[in-house]
């Protein structure tokens, strides 16, 4: 129970929330780990580790969320409970490493299985890197069924200029609206159940291979440097337009799984599902997930040639808001709410055929705009490195930092060999026209 | 069209509290690549145009003031 002051209701998980909530269900069950991403800032000079263990103390003190359990209620709804939690400090620990030991220390602190968010304890993780005495990286290690990418970049503007105030805030929708009746929310779910009884004849395929237990989480981070990066620029300026980053980086995503793919079934027109961030519109809380995700079909057609896939997805994308799939899909999931969370993949499983999708992409745009400063140090780059469930096995990840553009890989063992590692980054290398390491 | 686009780009894309102009830099303002693809939707649903792909330029699309001057461009040409 709370120590002491005020004591907050449980916080309602919504819309995606339970979807990644099953997903972690799926994680735990299938023995791939927790679902849990990482959000690395590089920084020059020396940390000044008072400042931050002010920063951890006020906002574990401020957000009473990140030491709270995810649990369903006599209802059966998920809930964050605010309700039974001992406000502390977020715990932080010191590292004294070289930077080429800094992403092996990322891969083994994702897999590590904490934090958990089915258990009360910290759900954010402060991991202060030295790198060399003028160089170190602030890296975050994150549950992804209370944050995303978009409430992470918020938090680390509140990392970087705490201030004193430690009154508990909840930090989510304090007062999601109010659930309709199922009749009315099935007739604004139906168009995307429609859609999802076309998946069957898509005969989609992921990295997942039956039979074969996904095993830890994998990561490859490369950081491109600012004059590769406006070589990646200006060809994706000549082939796309300089705006379209999201279609831009998806395809070339898409493309370099589906020559995996195609490689393991070479009889086969490979098609791929993309699950693609949405951003919704309007409040944009610090916890509770803000992407909803568009379920594109791009077949081998589409994804022949850069130019025509990037435009495709882009038509496609547009085809799917411009028919509030997603309003239909959060509709879907306000049915589903006090379903157990197992059942959020039955839908996928039974339309798919055991798959999921064939990959996870997103494109962040700028990674946290307006974190020029940590606490005396000056940041010089930064990026999120998210882990994968299996299905689909992979995710690929961009997002550019004053520009310089980062990209992440993301798969499980047992999904992605050695030799297909380099074939799908000799293929990104291709699209991207830079090398990649 | 200024005015209108201003305020379904205020209410419907950017997630600011600051008070946004048809002057306003809007990638400032926090437009992104998915607010980007949002504003293309509501302008071709909106207005009834389609934007090239060459158009796509951040000096076109930096103001609301900007983005409507292309919108009654294309529209104009459209009806010639």
């Amino acid at each position: 129970m709370p120590s002491s002051g005020q004591t907050l209701p449980p916080l309602a998980a919504t819309c995606s929330d339970g979807f990644l909530f099953g997903l972690e269900s799926l994680m735990r069950r299938s023995g791939q780990g927790h679902h849990l991403a990482a959000t690395v800032v590089e920084c020059e000079g020396e940390p000044d580790l008072a400042a931050l263990r002010h920063a951890a103390d006020v906002l574990g003190h401020r957000y009473p969320v990140l030491h709270a359990r995810i649990a369903r209620g006599g209802d059966f709804i998920a809930r964050w409970r605010l309700d039974e939690v001992t406000p502390a400090p977020i715990p932080l620990e010191v590292h004294g490493i070289s930077k080429d030991a800094l992403h092996p220390l990322i891969e083994r602190l994702l897999n590590a299985r904490e934090p958990d968010v089915w258990k009360a304890g910290a759900n954010l993780r402060f991991h202060v890197v030295i790198t060399s005495p003028s160089t170190w990286t602030l890296v975050l290690i994150w549950s992804h069924s209370l944050h995303d990418a978009v409430g992470i970049d918020r938090l680390l503007l509140e990392i970087a200029t705490p201030g004193d105030d430690r009154t508990p805030r909840s930090g989510g929708v304090d007062s999601p609206a109010p659930a309709e009746p199922m009749s009315t929310l099935y007739k604004k779910a139906l168009p995307m159940i429609e859609e999802m009884r076309t998946f069957p004849a898509w005969r989609v395929r992921s990295f997942h291979r039956k039979g074969v237990d996904a095993g830890e989480s994998q990561v490859a981070v490369h950081a491109f440097d600012r004059d590769t990066t406006t070589v990646i620029r200006a060809k994706m300026a000549a082939t796309a337009g300089e705006l379209l980053l999201l279609p831009y980086f998806a395809s070339i995503a898409a493309r370099a799984v589906q020559s995996v793919i195609a490689a393991r079934h070479p009889d086969e027109q490979v098609p791929v599902l993309l699950s693609l961030p949405a951003q919704r519109a309007g409040e944009r809380p610090l916890f509770q997930n803000h992407m909803g995700v568009y379920t594109l079909l791009l077949t081998s057609e589409d994804l022949a040639e850069l130019k025509p896939a990037t435009r495709a997805l882009y038509r496609k994308s547009a085809d799917f808001m411009r028919r509030k799939l997603l309003a239909s899909m959060d509709a879907l999931m306000r049915m589903m709410e006090r379903c157990p969370s197992r059942f959020y993949n039955l839908p996928a499983f039974m339309y798919l055929k055991g798959e999921v999708c064939t990959l996870f992409h997103s494109h962040t745009g700028s990674f946290a705009p307006g974190l020029a400063m940590l606490h005396g140090s000056r940041v010089t780059n930064g990026y999120h490195v998210p882990s994968v469930c299996s299905p689909p096995g992979v995710g690929i990840f961009f997002s550019e930092y004053e520009g310089q553009l980062s990209m992440t890989l993301s798969w499980k063992d047992g999904c992605l060999s050695p030799l297909e590692l380099e074939l799908m980054k000799h293929k990104l290398a291709e699209d991207l026209g830079v090398p990649v390491p | 069209m200024e005015n209108e686009l201003t305020s379904l780009i205020a209410s419907d894309i950017l997630d600011t509290d600051q008070a946004i102009t048809p002057q306003s830099d809007l990638f400032a303002a926090g437009l992104d690549s998915m607010g980007i693809m949002q504003l293309l939707l509501l302008i071709e649903d909106r207005f009834g145009v389609e934007i090239d792909p060459a158009d796509l330029s951040r000096d076109n699309f930096s103001t609301a003031e900007k983005i409507a001057a292309l919108v009654a461009e294309k529209k104009a040409a459209s009806s010639r």
